[in-house]
């Protein structure tokens, strides 16, 4: 047996062996449908332009996002970092004339700048002079010196006014962020 | 050993006295971004004649350009000298520092400058030195809370101010409290130094380790440190290694005649871009200041240093451009596929 022979054979083997179509009678009906629908059968069509191209290939836009998060993320430490610095600058400033020492006594010299008689700011039946008010500072000023010198101890603290313990602590908090 | 004079009752007053003296020198680094400094001393005085070289605080030489203008003040008369020169790199700078013949000589000092790009931001740190003058090393945090530290470092100009003040009394108190932990801390310093410098030559660490702080308390008490010793180790143990004992005061005395001879002055920083860090005092022109005495460098390396940033624009707009490049394509992906 030649091999034009073995090749006769194959093909009428071939021919006997005729695959069968499943749905023969729907098949034009499901040509028609598809040929309606639009975009139906085809690929996405491209993102505007190319540029975008690369969010159709997934290391690529894994790469590209983790890059954009790495770069949020060093933008906020560096800012976290500079403001905590700065804001410790802060109070390492050297003040014109050094007169930054805050009082004990701020109360009385808020009620001195925003509450007189006049203004009805009151709001207690107390009326007492600005002089009168000045010499209620010096003396307390004194008497803090007078603390100081001696130390202060509870007796002191609860007799004096404006200098109870509250007082004192606060103003050693001001003075030790200032300094 | 009777040649050595009394060191609580001395050295104190001498450093006090010394560090007062003319002329007032301010030292002023201007810093600029490619590490190039530009320096400047000027240098206040009440005398007409011109500065001996011997007396600069801070190395100048021919190489410097000087200038002398006099300033009347009221009834008082100064002529303040001006040298000016720009180095190519803080090499330069350390290289004049070792070649210093002036008042302080002695010291060993040295500038360094660094320059990092964190790419939204550049940042710049430049710094002075003084190397600490004796073996042992003692941290004057150690002796002073956080309050009188801030007083110590302070330079006298604030100092001065605190003191005229509406508050005087207060910081004089202060004072008094930063003086006497300065004298504990300085005299601590010595007896350190002297013990480690005994104990190379008399390898006998319990007993002195035990009686170290005996001899610190007996300072106080006595007039001479034949006395402080003697009471403090034993007469016996005393006379018997009298001869290391005295060879340690000796190093002891060498070593601390440095930081005698060291003179005040203040040095200034000016850094490029924005100040964000720093351990000096601020101005508000963002000027850093530190006073330079020898109190600061016995036991302790001293560190004057200042960080300062420039912004990077071009690195802002490249990375928000590409924020928003990578997040407008996300966005464009999730909507087509929605």
């Amino acid at each position: 047996m030649n091999n034009g022979e073995k090749y006769e054979r194959l093909l009428q083997q071939l021919r006997r062996s005729e695959p069968s179509f499943e749905g023969e009678s729907q098949l034009a009906e499901k040509v028609i449908q598809a040929i309606q629908t639009p975009g139906a059968g085809k690929e996405p069509p491209p993102y505007p332009g190319i540029i975008f191209g690369w969010t159709h290939i997934g290391w690529m836009r894994t790469a590209l996002s983790c890059a954009a998060c790495m770069l949020v993320g060093v933008f906020l430490f560096q800012m976290v970092e500079l403001n905590r610095k700065v804001s410790r600058l802060e109070m390492q400033l050297l003040p014109s004339g050094y007169t930054y020492y805050e009082s004990p006594y701020q109360p009385f010299r808020e009620l001195i700048e925003y509450g007189t008689p006049e203004t009805g700011t009151w709001k207690d039946s107390i009326k007492i002079s600005r002089k009168d008010l000045f010499e209620l500072l010096n003396s307390a000023r004194r008497m803090q010196f007078y603390q100081n010198v001696s130390g202060p101890g509870p007796d002191n603290q609860q007799n004096m006014p404006g200098t109870g313990p509250s007082d004192v602590r606060g103003t050693r908090t001001i003075k030790n962020q200032q300094l | 050993m009777k040649t050595t004079k009394s060191i609580a009752r001395v050295v104190l007053p001498m450093i006090m006295l010394l560090s007062c003296d003319e002329p007032e020198t301010i030292l002023t680094n201007t810093v600029h971004p490619d590490g190039s400094v530009s320096r400047r001393v000027v240098m206040k005085t009440d005398k007409e004649e011109d500065i001996d070289p011997a007396d600069y605080r801070v190395p100048v030489d021919s190489t410097w350009s000087i200038s002398k203008v006099m300033e009347v003040t009221g009834k008082d008369t100064f002529w303040i000298t001006t040298a000016k020169k720009t180095f190519t790199s803080v090499e330069e700078i350390n290289r004049e520092y070792l070649a210093d013949g002036g008042a302080n000589k002695l010291l060993d000092r040295q500038a360094g400058f660094s320059k990092s790009f964190r790419w939204f931001n550049t940042i710049y740190r430049f710094s002075e030195t003084v190397s600490r003058i004796l073996t042992v090393g003692l941290k004057v945090e150690d002796y002073m809370n956080r309050e009188e530290l801030d007083y110590f470092y302070m330079p006298p100009s604030m100092t001065d101010s605190l003191l005229k003040s509406a508050d005087s009394l207060m910081y004089r108190q202060l004072e008094k409290r930063v003086d006497s932990a300065g004298e504990i801390y300085l005299l601590s310093t010595l007896v350190e130094e002297w013990v480690a410098g005994y104990l190379k030559l008399v390898p006998d660490s319990a007993f002195i380790e035990e009686r170290k702080n005996r001899i610190l308390e007996n300072i106080g008490f006595f007039d001479d440190e034949d006395s402080v010793l003697m009471e403090a180790l034993g007469e016996e143990y005393y006379l018997e290694n009298r001869t290391a004992i005295d060879t340690a005061f000796a190093v002891v005395d060498s070593l601390f005649g440095i930081s005698l001879a060291a003179r005040f002055y203040t040095c200034e920083m000016i850094m490029p871009g924005s100040l964000i860090s720093t351990n000096g005092f601020v101005d508000m022109d963002e000027k850093v200041s530190w006073p330079v005495k020898s109190d600061y460098f016995v036991a302790q390396d001293y560190v004057m240093w200042a960080e300062s940033k420039e912004v990077n624009y071009w690195a802002w707009w490249l990375s928000g451009l590409f924020v928003l490049f990578v997040l407008t394509g996300l966005m464009v992906r999730w909507y087509r596929k929605t």
